[in-house]
């Protein structure tokens, strides 16, 4: 997300990690993310580019791929004599290091800063390239992982998954197509594995809602004769009842 | 308290517990109505139960059907992978099946279902369009729901049970009570003859009353709606809300089955129709508007009316005349 941000950074922030925790989490599925980026000293812009960070493996933090943190030089040495002291001449040399490669090898074109909760969608046609793989990815991953559980389920082949309803399911893929249409790639964080399982085989199970999972292959003439046993035995059951009641009560 | 406030109080409360169906008594003593007396009535044990020596009891076939309340008993002598058990009652009841011990291996494949209906041949009774609750809300599996709900409702006279127990020694007991349903909708019969008047007091439902023999029926009294209008048309009953239907055929279902008939206004004079098929259903669409009201008479044909009726009979589908 791009703000209108003040051209010094504090110190113990990195400049390029204004995100929310929710669009934090919602990258979980891409490695990098690239990210424009000003990086300035001593209130002047020193220089701008774009710069590639690698979601770690926890996915609740973000590192460089540069393996040290840029910190900004404090201001109160003057600009000219911080060639005095060697550990900033250290720095200042990985930095411009860092700034020519990037400047050199620029980063992949698929690279862009990202904007979430914005309301320009047409604004990157590299952004709605990129979301379709994503959300296409994400769902696979889900379909299949519960595919499995399903699969893993200690449940006999005869019962049936568990059905919504009809209302819910379409519903809940309408809302999921609305959604891929319009690219939120932010959202994806809160689609759980329900919703993809009920979008995926809404269509499906609506069609074989109306089978009943279990049924029983029986003639009407056995279905008969069973009903005309049980009636014979609800009438002697009755006489028996009667003969006691008259018993109880006759006397 | 005054007499008459405590007469009063003990009319409002017989009247409570009327409702539902179940009857009390009181135990008067010197005509004087006790306080012991009236909190009889909030306690839940029915006088009129019997007590346990005179509950019914008998053991379970894996295909068995249940028309006699009492508790029943099912135990594996070896396995049974595919029993069911029907359980029927009087028109006018709904069944309720009541777990009381259940002793499967749920993990290793067990399990016991009620169904809210009866399922034939993958054709379930009522249908779809005639149930209140969708499909996978009819069955009640007790490896998931039994323990904290050991009592399942039908919404008609007529409810299933399946299960399967793979191991020699499992067993399970159920309890089956017929409780009272004042407007019954959706009965199979348990008789091939009798009479039944089907109410739909302005609900927007459709009833279907099931005789799974070949019968002729008598409609001895059709209102639809609260004025006799002649609503015929030449196409038949489909545009009006209200009607009723004979339909016949060779499943449960009644969505699948064939119309042989259809009225859609009020008459008085007795209409007899002949249905040669293995099910027939009096069946009856209620837009809600009005208080629709049918009754009809049936008796089983006999072997030599079918035969006459084959006879006579151009078409395949479920002999009519």
């Amino acid at each position: 997300m791009i703000k209108d941000r003040p051209e010094t950074f504090p110190r113990d922030q990195m400049p390029y990690l204004e995100k929310t925790p929710n669009e934090s989490k919602a990258m979980l599925s891409s490695q990098k993310r690239c990210f424009f980026v000003k990086i300035s000293v001593d209130s002047a812009i020193q220089t701008q580019a774009t710069k590639c960070v690698t979601l770690v493996a926890d996915r609740n933090s973000w590192k460089t791929d540069a393996p040290r943190k840029v910190q900004n030089p404090s201001k109160d040495i003057p600009f000219t004599h911080r060639f005095s002291s060697p550990l900033f001449d250290m720095k200042l040399n990985f930095l411009v290091t860092t700034v020519a490669l990037l400047v050199a090898f620029p980063p992949p074109y698929e690279c862009r800063a990202i904007e979430s909760s914005s309301n320009q969608p047409a604004t990157d046609p590299d952004g709605e390239r990129q979301s379709p793989p994503v959300w296409a990815r994400l769902g696979e991953e889900y379909f299949i992982r519960l595919g499995n559980r399903n699969q893993n389920s200690p449940r006999s082949p005869a019962d049936s998954f568990p059905e919504t309803s009809q209302y819910s399911k379409r519903a809940l893929q309408l809302q999921l197509t609305q959604r891929l249409l319009e690219g939120k790639v932010g959202n994806i964080g809160r689609l759980d594995g329900n919703y993809a399982l009920r979008a995926l085989d809404s269509v499906e199970r609506e069609r074989r809602s109306e089978e009943p999972p279990i049924s029983l292959d029986l003639t009407f003439h056995l279905l008969r004769e069973v009903l005309e046993m049980a009636r014979a035995e609800q009438m002697a059951q009755q006489a028996h009842s009667n003969r006691k009641m008259m018993e109880i009560f006759g006397k | 308290m005054s007499g008459t406030l405590r007469a009063q109080l003990c009319f409002l409360l017989l009247s409570v517990t009327a409702l539902r169906g179940h009857a009390r008594f009181l135990d008067i003593q010197d005509n004087e109505i006790s306080p012991e007396g009236l909190l009889s009535l909030l306690s839940s044990e029915l006088k009129r139960e019997l007590p346990e020596e005179f509950v019914y009891r008998r053991a379970l076939r894996c295909l068995d059907m249940v028309a006699v309340e009492g508790q029943f008993t099912f135990t594996a002598e070896r396995p049974q992978l595919n029993c069911a058990v029907f359980f029927i009652g009087e028109p006018s009841d709904i069944i309720s099946i009541e777990y009381d011990s259940v002793n499967i291996d749920c993990r290793g494949g067990d399990f016991v279902k009620v169904f809210d209906g009866w399922v034939m041949k993958g054709e379930k009774f009522p249908s779809s369009q005639d149930h209140p609750l969708p499909l996978y809300e009819r069955y009640s599996d007790y490896c998931e729901t039994g323990v904290t709900r050991p009592i399942v409702r039908s919404s008609q006279n007529v409810a299933m049970l399946f299960f399967r127990l793979h191991q020699s020694g499992s067993s399970f007991t159920v309890t089956f009570r017929k409780l009272i349903n004042p407007f019954p909708c959706n009965v199979i019969s348990q008789t091939p003859e009798g009479s039944f008047t089907m109410i739909i007091p302005q609900q927007h439902r459709n009833c279907s009353f099931s005789i799974i023999y070949p019968v002729e029926i008598q409609i001895g009294e059709l209102s639809l709606g609260q004025h006799n209008d002649l609503k015929r048309s030449i196409l038949g009953c489909a545009g009006s809300g209200d009607f009723v239907e004979l339909l016949g055929g060779n499943g449960m279902d009644t969505s699948k089955m064939f119309p042989m008939a259809d009225l859609c206004y009020s008459f008085n004079g007795p209409a007899q129709m002949k249905v040669g098929c293995d099910n027939t259903v009096v069946r009856m669409v209620s837009s809600g508007k009005f208080v629709n009201r049918v009754s009809f008479q049936y008796r089983l044909l006999g072997h030599q009316e079918l035969q006459q009726m084959k006879g006579n009979s151009v078409e395949d589908v479920c002999l009519r005349a």
